[in-house]
């Protein structure tokens, strides 16, 4: 399963956006994976698109391909790894959803996270300190 | 995309209009109807829709409507990401 990051949901719900070709040549190359989508991204996406109308191109969006919420067990110790993980890289300033993703990622070792966010190859490593798997680039 | 018209009785017609009332887009059920019975009839297609045409779809069903700026964040720079859900928070508070 692919880890949805925020950029890349942005990018196929506003098709003005520069990223936007880039966005949907990704999505062809992923070739229907199911895509997890947490709500640390889903709230940023909200954030960055405000109008009516890009959030009902997002509501499509999750409706026609095949996207699920995270499954997590245990969310209260979900929230202790995400703060932990925040703590670990606080000089670099992390936002929720890179922790969110990055603590996801430990968890379901066989998923990719799908982002365009370039500490995700360069900073972010998973809880036990392994490189977090890439889907696209 | 193709334009469909149809013809309704005014009892099809009372029922669309409340239906656009309620919020709820006709194109759409149109759209979805005419899936169905191709499936139930057809059969579904045994390629699926390459992604970049579902999205266009999306596109043209969803315009955005004049004059609604276009996004300037850099998606790839988390701090640029940042400050603009800041701005945006901080719209909604004052």
């Amino acid at each position: 399963m692919i880890l949805l990051d925020t950029a890349p949901l942005v990018a196929l719900c506003d098709p003005r956006h520069a990223l936007n070709r880039v966005a949907l040549r990704d999505l062809g190359r992923l070739g229907g994976a199911t895509l997890v989508l947490c709500l640390p991204v889903l709230a940023e996406v909200c954030f960055l698109l405000p109008h009516a109308v890009q959030r009902q191109r997002v509501r499509r969006f999750l409706e026609e391909f095949p996207v699920v919420t995270d499954r997590i067990d245990d969310e209260r110790a979900m929230w202790f790894e995400v703060l932990g993980w925040l703590a670990r890289y606080a000089e670099h300033e992390p936002d929720l959803a890179d922790a969110w993703l990055a603590v996801l990622s430990g968890r379901q070792p066989d998923d990719r996270v799908w982002t365009y966010d370039r500490e995700f190859r360069t900073i972010w490593r998973r809880p036990d300190g392994r490189r977090i798997p890439l889907a696209v680039g | 995309m193709r334009l469909l018209n149809v013809r309704l009785d005014e009892d099809d017609a009372r029922k669309v209009a409340r239906l656009r009332q309620a919020g709820v887009q006709i194109s759409r059920v149109v759209r979805e109807a005419i899936r169905a019975e191709h499936d139930r009839r057809i059969g579904r297609r045994e390629t699926p829709r390459h992604p970049a045409e579902i999205m266009a779809e999306i596109y043209a069903a969803y315009p955005d409507p004049p004059g609604l700026p276009a996004r300037r964040v850099d998606l790839r720079d988390r701090r640029a990401v940042r400050r603009a859900v800041l701005a945006r928070m901080r719209r909604r508070r004052a």
